[in-house]
C-alpha cells in the first residue's frame, strides 16, 4: 500500500509522459508511412489527355490524398494497438487505475492526431518541393501550388479532427475486441459487409449518407470541431465503460 | 487476376504496410535505439516544419505564368477565325496568329506533287494561286497558339518541315508529341472549410490551337497529286 496520495490528474500525466517516451516508435512508423506515401504520390493521382494527330495535351494531377489516407490508417492502427494486452500491460508499472490509463491513452491519441494532422499536411508541401526541384518548375500550374498559411492551418486542423474521429473509433473497436473476442469477427464483417452493400444497394447508401454528411459537409471549422469532439467523446466514453467492464469480467 | 482488383490489392498492401510499421514500432527503439529514433524524428519534423518556408521562398517566376481570361478568349477566337480567314486569302489578318515556319522554293517546270511523311494527317493545307507566274513556291506554317490549364504552351509546339526536291514538295510533320502540365489539387481537408475543392473538370481552360500550312503557288503550276486534301483559296470570299 502506498502512503503517497496522488491525484487522478497527476497519475494520468505521469502515464501520458511515459507513453510519449515508450511509444515513440509510433511516430517513427508515422514518418515511415508518410515517406512511403510521398513516394507513392510522386507518381501522381491521375491525369487526363486530349489532342490531335500532332499534339497531345496532358494534365498530371498531384495531391496529398494518399498521404492523408495512409495517416488515417496509421491513426486507426495505433489506436487499436493501444488497447491490446501488450500495451495495456505497460501501465502496470504505475500506480494507476483503468480510468487514468484510458485518459492517458486519450491524451496520447490526441497528441498522435495533432502530430499526424500537421505532418500529413506538411508532407503535401514536401511533395510540392520535390516536384518543383525535380522538374525545375517547368509545366507546374501555379494554382494550388503555393499553399497559403490559411490553407496549411485549416488543413492541419481538419486533418487532426478527422484523425481524432478515426482514432477514437479505432480505440472503441479495440476496446470492443478486448471486451469480447466475438467482435474480432463481427467488426470486420460489419465493415466489409457495409462496404459491399453500399456499393450495391442505393437504399443503404441513402441511409448511411446523412450521418456521414453530418460531418463531411460541415463548412464551419468551429462546428466541425464541436461535432467531431462530441462524437469522439461519446465513443471514448463507451470505450471507458467497456474497459471497466472488461476488467470486472477478468 | 482482373485489373479491377489491382487497386484494391494495392490498398490492402498499403494497409498491411501501415499495420506492419505500427507493429514494428514496438521494437523500433530496441533495434535502433530510442535516442537515435528521437534524433531521426527531430530531423523529420524539422524538415517538415521548414518546408512551407522553402515553398514560400521559391521564386514564383520559375513557374510558368498563367495567362488571363482575355488572352484565352483571344486565342480561342484566333483558332476559330484562322481557317475562314485563310480560305479568303488573309491568314495573317487574324489577331494572334503566328508563323511557325516560312519557306520559299524555286520551282522548275509547271507541275507539282505534294507528299507527306504520315499515312494520315489532320493538317490543313491551303493553296493560293498567285496572280503571277514567278516560279516561286511560298509555304507558311500558321499557328494560333496553344493554352493548357491557362499556361501558354505555344513555344512547345513544333513546326512542320517543308522541302522541295525536283517537283515534289515534301511536308514532314513531327511525330505526335506530348505537352504536359502538372497541376496540384486543393488540399481536400482545407477545402471542406475554405471552399473550392477539386472538381474533376479538366480541359476547360485549354485551347489546342489551329494549325495550317498555307501554300502560294505560281499561277500556271498544276498540282498533279497530293497526299493532303488540298483546299484552294477563294480570294473573292468576304
Amino acid at each position: 500500500m502506498s502512503l503517497t496520495k496522488t491525484s487522478l490528474f497527476n497519475v494520468t500525466k505521469t502515464q501520458y509522459q511515459y507513453k510519449l517516451k515508450a511509444y515513440i516508435g509510433f511516430f517513427g512508423a508515422l514518418a515511415a508511412v508518410q515517406a512511403i506515401a510521398v513516394l507513392l504520390s510522386l507518381g501522381g493521382m491521375g491525369g487526363a489527355g486530349t489532342g490531335t494527330e500532332m499534339i497531345q495535351f496532358s494534365i498530371k494531377l498531384f495531391s496529398n490524398e494518399i498521404i492523408v489516407l495512409l495517416t488515417f490508417f496509421w491513426a486507426v492502427v495505433v489506436s487499436v494497438a493501444l488497447t491490446t494486452k501488450g500495451y495495456r500491460d505497460g501501465d502496470a508499472v504505475f500506480v494507476s487505475n483503468r480510468l487514468s490509463s484510458n485518459l492517458a491513452n486519450g491524451a496520447f491519441l490526441l497528441t498522435c492526431c495533432l502530430a499526424g494532422g500537421l505532418t500529413a499536411v506538411l508532407s503535401g508541401v514536401v511533395l510540392r518541393l520535390v516536384l518543383f526541384f525535380s522538374t525545375g518548375g517547368a509545366g507546374i500550374v501555379s494554382q494550388n501550388f503555393f499553399m497559403t498559411p490559411a490553407e496549411l492551418a485549416v488543413g492541419t486542423a481538419v486533418t487532426a479532427l478527422y484523425l481524432l474521429l478515426l482514432g477514437t473509433a479505432g480505440y472503441l473497436c479495440g476496446m470492443l475486441v478486448q471486451y469480447s473476442k466475438v467482435f474480432v469477427v463481427i467488426l470486420p464483417s460489419l465493415f466489409f459487409g457495409l462496404l459491399i452493400l453500399v456499393g450495391r444497394d442505393a437504399g443503404i447508401r441513402e441511409m448511411l449518407l446523412p450521418p456521414i454528411n453530418f460531418v463531411v459537409q460541415e463548412s464551419s471549422l468551429i462546428l466541425l470541431a464541436l461535432k467531431i469532439i462530441l462524437i469522439a467523446a461519446v465513443m471514448f466514453g463507451i470505450a471507458l465503460l467497456l474497459s471497466n467492464r472488461a476488467e470486472v469480467r477478468k | 487476376m482482373s485489373v479491377a482488383f489491382a487497386p484494391l490489392l494495392l490498398w490492402f498492401l498499403l494497409i498491411a504496410l501501415v499495420c506492419l510499421a505500427v507493429y514494428a514500432a514496438r521494437r523500433t527503439d530496441t533495434y535502433i535505439g530510442r535516442r537515435k529514433l528521437g534524433w531521426f524524428l527531430a530531423g523529420y519534423f524539422a524538415v517538415l516544419i521548414c518546408s512551407p518556408v522553402v515553398l514560400w521562398l521559391l521564386p514564383p517566376e520559375r513557374l510558368p505564368a498563367a495567362v488571363d481570361a482575355a488572352a484565352l478568349q483571344k486565342t480561342e477566337a484566333a483558332a476559330r477565325d484562322l481557317f475562314p480567314a485563310a480560305m479568303a486569302g488573309r491568314p495573317q489578318s487574324v489577331d494572334g496568329v503566328r508563323k511557325l515556319g516560312e519557306w520559299q522554293f524555286s520551282l522548275v517546270g509547271d507541275s507539282l506533287k505534294i507528299a507527306g511523311n504520315r499515312p494520315y494527317s489532320g493538317l490543313n493545307v491551303l493553296v493560293e494561286r498567285k496572280d503571277e507566274n514567278d516560279g516561286i513556291i511560298e509555304a507558311t506554317h500558321y499557328f494560333t497558339g496553344a493554352i493548357l490549364e491557362m499556361i501558354d504552351v505555344s513555344a512547345q509546339v513544333r513546326p512542320v518541315e517543308v522541302t522541295l526536291t525536283e517537283n515534289t514538295l515534301m511536308i514532314t510533320e513531327p511525330e505526335q508529341y506530348k505537352i504536359e502540365v502538372i497541376r496540384f489539387t486543393q488540399d481536400s481537408m482545407a477545402a471542406q472549410i475554405l471552399g473550392g475543392g477539386f472538381a474533376w473538370r479538366l480541359f476547360l481552360n485549354d485551347v489546342i490551337g489551329e494549325q495550317l500550312l498555307y501554300l502560294r503557288v505560281p499561277q500556271g503550276v498544276q498540282i498533279e497529286e497530293s497526299k493532303y486534301h488540298l483546299q484552294f483559296v477563294k480570294k473573292d470570299q468576304p
